[in-house]
């Protein structure tokens, strides 16, 4: 198995940056996956790890060796891509042993192998059908087994869940992060869903306009973004950003937004020391925010917008100074729209941003695992 | 109920009834061809006109095929001479065209949008435009009267439309399955000649057919191309046909006849792959 390193690698077209020094070092036996909205420069990213393209700028080493000027077909990585493509002329035997008769493997050996990995995925029955016979889950354990048949390095998957249809994507989720742990292989995986993103990953690389925003494991990314970016992108629904204003009163620091104020807890009020007083963009969690209809005391009085039960949890939007909000409860009782509610925010689940910058103010690694961040991204 | 059944029934009679119109308008000429290829003398200028002449008269075919009439002994070259110009301009068209049109739909390169435009453009001009500078060019290349110098002239206006052609088909095949096949182990032109090419088969056959059938019955490149009977080509042997004083219908129809033969089997022949290949291909990729 093997490690990919990523030494300030960039990819320009012309004058346009698609993708800007990344550094990254991928360990061996690990998940990592770029994660981004679309166009943010990840599948880009994975095209120069396999050497489809050639980076403008930086190294890219697998195994410590660099192989900018290696052929995609000598770096001994395999890539799922996002439309499978399966090559449509050739049954299932004939895709999956088309990477072992390419390295002009003896044929006992390729049919050994082609039947061993048809097994391991449940592919043997359908060995002599052609793709288009198959349905979509078919299809992407035959582009799965293609990529693993030959047992490579590494393997680079762009996308190849969203071609399916979402409890397909739920199953293989599970099903190919168990293969990668059971072949105990390297994989560097690309999506635009978080969801995907957190709950299949060891570490994310979080990319934005062709940047790296930050590494880390999910639950790093999740609890302490590095940016407003990070925060937003990360979390569903996504967390509540609005401007506020940073205030000292007598000493205490206190945020002020409208509609209300909020104290700040004392593992954030330490790090703001040092800080002026001024605009800040505040982030807070819908798991974070706790709604009830009647008045309590600390609880900011609110107006209903919608509520959405969906079954196991219920979303409940209030307005906050005309701001929408968007709250996680478990539950949530069924009253009038636009009536009077009252929500009360857990500090310790707050975030904070730099006005301009959108950089974090806060090290939130130093905030308690406390209530609002105890439930997790689903 | 009732109504609507009439109805399709109707709508079902229209329909066959302009699909026989049109096969009638197509299929007349050459049923008149075979018909006239086969009738004595005296009745091809029979009136009223007779479809199924009285007696077979082979004997156009025989003095055709046997070489038997002094106009026509050279049949035989000359068949040799048209299935060498139309193969060589489907081969070598295909052999241009094929990475012509690859690197068109898939690489990046200055000028392409404007190169691609002029390949196009070329198709506006009438034929007769390049005739007398191509006559000069291959006089000067010494290619005058062979078999390169008709097939040069043919794939200079056989290749635009080949190339736009293969483009679409390459167009539809997603690049993603070429990257596949290098990830794979193939060369970048291991990913062409492997993956892309033989989806493109049904365009490759369409190109085949197309450049064929213009390379198999142009007449005036090749007229002006060819100056020995040895090097003419079949379609100009139909001239001999025409004689000072009268002219032979029936060994003309004939002669007609014969050189249609090919094509008709061409297409037969193809046509089954071709379905086959875009049923195939059909695959939404």
């Amino acid at each position: 198995m093997a490690t990919v390193e990523l030494k300030a690698v960039a990819r320009k077209y012309g004058n346009v940056t698609a993708v800007s020094e990344v550094n990254l070092t991928v360990g061996d036996k690990e998940f990592v996956t770029l994660v981004g909205p679309s166009g943010c420069g990840k599948t880009t990213l994975l095209h120069m790890i396999a050497g489809l393209l050639e980076p403008t700028a930086g190294e890219v080493l697998i195994d410590g060796q660099v192989v900018n000027h290696v052929d995609p077909k000598d770096r001994d990585i395999s890539m799922v891509f996002q439309n499978f493509a399966l090559y449509p002329l050739k049954d299932v035997y004939g895709n999956l042993a088309f990477p072992l008769r390419m390295r002009k493997m003896p044929t006992a050996e390729i049919d050994r192998r082609v039947k061993e990995t048809a097994a391991l995925l449940g592919l043997t029955d359908l060995l002599s059908r052609k793709p288009r016979e198959l349905s979509g889950g078919q299809q992407q354990r035959v582009a799965l087994g293609r990529a693993i048949v030959r047992s490579p390095k590494a393997f680079l998957m762009d996308e190849p869940l969203s071609n399916l249809d979402a409890k397909l994507r739920v199953q293989m989720r599970a099903e190919i992060k168990r293969m990668q742990r059971t072949l105990g292989v390297t994989v560097i995986y690309v999506t635009h869903d978080q969801v995907e993103a957190m709950t299949m990953s060891d570490r994310l690389v979080v990319m934005n306009q062709g940047q790296v925003q930050q590494v880390g494991t999910p639950q790093e990314v999740f609890r302490n973004p590095v940016n407003q970016f990070v925060a937003g992108f990360i979390g569903s629904p996504s967390i509540n950003l609005f401007p506020a204003r940073l205030l000292s009163d007598a000493g205490t620091l206190v945020l002020s937004m409208d509609g209300g104020a909020l104290p700040i807890p004392e593992w954030a009020a330490q790090q703001l020391r040092q800080r002026a007083a001024g605009a800040v963009i505040l982030g807070i969690r819908p798991s974070a925010i706790s709604v009830f209809t009647s008045e309590r005391s600390g609880a900011q009085r609110c107006a209903l917008y919608d509520i959405e039960p969906t079954g196991e949890e219920t979303y409940v939007y209030i307005t906050l100074g005309g701001r929408l909000l968007v709250s996680r409860m478990d539950d949530f009782p069924t009253v009038p729209m636009s009536s009077a509610v009252w929500a009360q925010f857990a500090v310790d689940g707050l975030h904070l941003f730099h006005a301009e910058t959108g950089q974090s103010l806060l090290d939130r690694s130093l905030a308690p695992a406390g209530e609002g961040e105890l439930r997790g991204p689903s | 109920m009732g109504g609507h059944l009439t109805r399709r029934l109707l709508a079902s009679l229209g329909l066959y009834t302009v699909l026989l119109v049109l096969l009638v308008l197509a299929l007349a000429p050459f049923l008149w061809m075979i018909s006239s290829s086969l009738k004595m003398e005296r009745e091809l200028y029979q009136y009223p006109a007779v479809w199924i002449p009285a007696r077979f008269n082979w004997e156009n075919y025989r003095k055709i095929l046997l070489g038997l009439d002094p106009m026509t002994t050279l049949f035989g070259r000359q068949a040799l001479n048209s299935l060498i110009v139309s193969f060589g301009t489907s081969a070598f068209g295909l052999l241009v065209a094929l990475p012509c049109a690859y690197a068109f739909s898939r690489f990046q390169f200055p000028g392409k949008r404007s190169m691609f435009l002029a390949v196009l453009l070329q198709n506006v001009f009438p034929l007769i435009a390049f005739l007398l500078p191509l006559y000069f060019m291959m006089g000067t290349l010494g290619l005058r009267n062979t078999y390169a110098g008709l097939i040069i002239a043919y794939l200079v206006f056989t290749m635009p439309l080949s190339v736009w052609l293969l483009k679409g088909f390459f167009d539809s095949i997603p690049p993603d399955m070429e990257r596949a096949a290098r990830m794979d182990g193939c060369t970048r032109f291991g990913a062409f000649w492997r993956i892309a090419v033989p989806l493109a088969t049904p365009g490759m056959i369409a190109t085949v057919i197309y450049t064929f059938t213009i390379a198999w019955n142009e007449y005036m490149y090749a007229l002006a191309m060819t100056s020995s009977a040895n090097m003419r080509v079949l379609q100009l042997g139909i001239n001999a046909f025409f004689r000072q004083e009268t002219t032979d219908w029936g060994g003309l129809m004939a002669w007609a006849f014969i050189m249609s033969v090919p094509i008709v089997i061409l297409f037969g022949a193809l046509q089954k792959f071709f379905l086959r290949a875009l049923t195939a291909g059909s695959l939404k990729y």
